[in-house]
This record gives C-alpha cells, sequence and structure tokens, in this order.
C-alpha cells in the first residue's frame, strides 16, 4: 500500500510541474504576441507588455512548489 | 501602386487573433474621437490639413502637399491613407481573418469600377476620376488606372467584359443598371462564400447594408415613380429584414400601411423622422449612419475573432469619410451644424 501512495506521490509531483509548465505556455503565447502585437504600434506599451508577459511564469512556480512540497514533506512520510 | 492583396494569399501565415486585435485595437485608439471632430468643425480648409499633417496622416500630407492644395490634398490624402491602412490589414490578418477582411474590402472594386464609369459617363476629366479613387481591393490597381485612361464609357465597360467576373456586363446599359448589376453580384458572391456562416455578425451587417440599399431604392421609387422592370432590376436579394416580396408589396402600400409595416423594422424611426421632408438626401444620410453605428456596436466582440478588425475597418471608413465630409463642407462654406449632422460620430 505504501508503494502505491509513493507512485501516486511521485507522478503528481511530475504532474504539476508538467502542467503547469504546459498551461504557463499557452498563457505567455497568447499574452506575448498580444503584447508584440500593441508594441508594434504603440512602443510605449514595451514595459507593460514585458510585465504581463511574465505573470504566467507564476503558475508554473506554483506548480514547482507544490511539487517540491510532495517530495520533501509528504514523500518522506510515506516511506 | 500596383496592388493586388486578395490574390496574394499565398504569402498570409496562420491568423493569430492575439497578435492581430491587439495590434488592431492599438491602431483604432489613433483614430479621433469625438473633440477632434469638433475641433476639426471649427477650422478652415488649410488649418484642417496642418492638422492632418501633424497627426497619422502625415505622411500622405506631405508627399502629395507639392502635387495639391486644400480639399483636393486633403482628399487625396485620405484615400492613400485608408488603402495603405487596408494593406497592411490585410498583411497581418493571416488566411483566416483574411477571408472576411477580403470580403469588405473587396467593395473597394466595385466603389472604384462605378467611380471610373461615373466619371466616363458625365464626361469628367482623368483627375477627376483618379481624385475619387481609393488604392485597395482584389483588382490590381494599375488595372483600375488604365480604365480611367480608356477614352469612353462603352469602351470602359468593354474592358471590364474581358474580366471574368465581369462577364455579365453590357455596355449598351446605362450607368444605373451597371450599377445595380455590379452591386447586387458583390452581395451574391459574399453571401454565398459565407453560406454557412448565415447567422454571424459579418453576415447580419451585410444583410442590414442590403436592407438599407433596397429601402433607398424603394423610398425613391416611392417618390420618383417607376416602371416594373425597374423595380426588378434595383431591388438586391438577401435582406435581413426584408425580403423581395416584402419590399415589392411595400413599394406598393398606401402611405400609412408602409409607414406601419415599415415600424416593424428597425428603420422605421428613421424613416418616420425624415418622411415629411422634400428631398431624400438626410434620409439616406441617416440611413448610412445607422449602418455604421450598428456594425460599430455589433463589431466589438469576442477578442478571439475577426470582429476587432471587422471594427476597426468600419471605423477608419467612419473616420475618413467624416474627414471628407468637413472639408468638402467647409470648402462650400456649409453651416457648422450641418456638418455635424452627418458625421457619424
Amino acid at each position: 500500500m505504501a508503494e502505491l501512495g509513493v507512485i501516486v506521490v511521485v507522478l503528481s509531483s511530475v504532474a504539476s510541474v508538467i502542467l503547469t509548465g504546459l498551461a504557463a505556455a499557452w498563457a505567455e503565447k497568447h499574452i506575448g504576441s498580444a503584447a508584440i502585437g500593441a508594441m508594434t504600434e504603440k512602443e510605449e506599451l514595451f514595459s507593460k507588455g514585458l510585465v504581463l508577459t511574465v505573470i504566467p511564469e507564476t503558475i508554473v512556480i506554483f506548480g514547482l512548489t507544490v511539487s517540491l512540497v510532495l517530495l520533501f514533506v509528504v514523500l518522506p512520510q510515506l516511506l | 501602386m500596383d496592388l493586388n492583396v486578395v490574390s496574394s494569399e499565398y504569402w498570409l501565415g496562420e491568423t493569430n487573433y492575439s497578435y492581430l486585435n491587439t495590434r488592431v485595437r492599438a491602431m483604432e485608439s489613433n483614430l479621433f474621437r469625438s473633440d477632434v471632430y469638433m475641433k476639426l468643425l471649427n477650422m478652415e480648409v488649410s488649418q484642417i490639413a496642418r492638422f492632418l499633417g501633424e497627426g497619422n496622416y502625415k505622411e500622405e500630407i506631405e508627399s502629395l502637399s507639392r502635387e495639391y492644395r486644400g480639399v483636393e490634398l486633403i482628399e487625396h490624402s485620405i484615400n492613400k491613407n485608408l488603402g495603405k491602412t487596408y494593406n497592411k490589414l490585410i498583411k497581418m490578418s493571416g488566411k483566416k481573418a483574411s477571408k472576411y477582411a477580403f470580403a469588405i474590402l473587396t467593395r473597394w472594386d466595385i466603389h472604384n469600377i462605378i467611380s471610373v464609369l461615373r466619371g466616363k459617363y458625365s464626361k469628367a476629366t482623368a483627375e477627376e476620376i483618379e481624385r475619387t479613387l481609393i488604392p485597395i481591393g482584389e483588382l490590381p490597381f494599375s488595372l483600375i488606372q488604365s480604365l480611367v485612361k480608356i477614352y469612353g464609357y462603352e469602351d470602359v465597360i468593354k474592358r471590364l467584359k474581358k474580366i471574368e467576373q465581369f462577364d455579365f456586363l453590357d455596355e449598351t446599359k446605362g450607368i444605373a443598371d451597371i450599377e445595380s448589376e455590379l452591386f447586387k453580384m458583390y452581395y451574391k458572391k459574399i453571401l454565398e462564400t459565407f453560406k454557412k456562416e448565415n447567422k454571424s455578425l459579418f453576415i447580419q451587417f451585410l444583410r442590414t447594408e442590403i436592407d438599407i440599399i433596397n429601402i433607398k431604392n424603394i423610398m425613391r421609387m416611392r417618390r420618383y415613380g417607376f416602371a416594373i422592370e425597374e423595380e426588378e432590376k434595383n431591388m438586391v436579394e438577401g435582406g435581413l429584414f426584408l425580403n423581395i416580396e416584402n419590399l415589392s408589396s411595400l413599394l406598393r402600400e398606401p402611405e400609412k400601411e408602409f409607414l406601419k409595416r415599415i415600424k416593424k423594422t428597425p428603420y422605421g424611426s428613421i424613416i418616420e423622422k425624415h418622411w415629411q421632408e422634400k428631398t431624400l438626401f438626410y434620409l439616406e444620410e441617416s440611413l448610412e449612419k445607422y449602418l455604421m453605428e450598428c456594425a460599430k456596436e455589433q463589431f466589438i466582440g469576442d477578442p478571439f475573432t475577426i470582429m476587432p478588425v471587422l471594427h476597426y475597418i468600419i471605423s477608419k471608413k467612419i473616420e475618413v469619410e467624416n474627414i471628407r465630409k468637413i472639408s468638402r463642407g467647409k470648402a462650400s462654406n456649409l453651416e457648422i451644424k450641418i456638418i455635424e449632422d452627418s458625421l457619424v460620430i
């Protein structure tokens, strides 16, 4: 039973990084191209565009945090 | 300037709506707001030209200021700018979105051909005709310019007949018949292309436009009389609220019945407002204004569709038309109130 728990925790840890990575990539694709579109016409929007483009990165940080908590807090309790 | 943007579709990439729509919205933020028109209304023609030369129309005003002055300079500059802007839109639209953009832009072919034909029919000079042309559309602009150089009205139609899509034209027909045939062809072609999207806002806009053309025609026919064959020739099929049968019966209704029935459509209040007027000019202006306002409201829509682009196309056209109305009105000393009423703001 403990082995199954380990597998679930490891897979969840992997999934949280992969899925948040994909979500961030999808969001950045749209925000990035929108920002470039706006900047092409109005150069002064560069800084705003840049800030908006990196905002989805936070999703990956959340995913990474969840993954680390699973690996270093939850997993040792199961072993 | 030789442009044939529509048939050059091969170089277009896939449509990226995020990029396209934000860019278009940024472009839209550069369009004139209502307070700018109020400022323009209080300026003289030369001041308007100078004002345009300091803003979005700088390039065109600067390049044309040696050749033209006053209203002519403004007119040529705004036409050139409109052509440039629409070409830019097509280039950045991508395959999927460009289908809709083309549908709106190909009407400039019809606009240009009609301008040439009207010019030839009324024996206008080549310069006068060229002033009304907009360098955009499916046909290469060099072809349109070559039509201007052709001697007479019949010869222009004979030349057009050699092009597949215009082979139905007949040089023995008058200008009014040719115009209505060209419009009919345009709407028929577009409605066929977008058959599956019958309920989309874009098609609804086109069908509202057809309604307005038809209403203008029946109002003219009611007022000035008509022959039965004329009725058939003028009506365009595919209206949103009024089909051909409705129009035909409306045309023959007595005044009270006509107003009662037309009130059930969104155009009723406009027609009622201008019903007593001697001329149809203000009614036609108001209908045009209604159409533009409709498009502006409808096309705000979903940012992941073509709607913002169509909204921009219409807004840009409105801006150019407003500038044209102001400069022409000012040049012919019209009262500010009359010019202001004709603006779409």
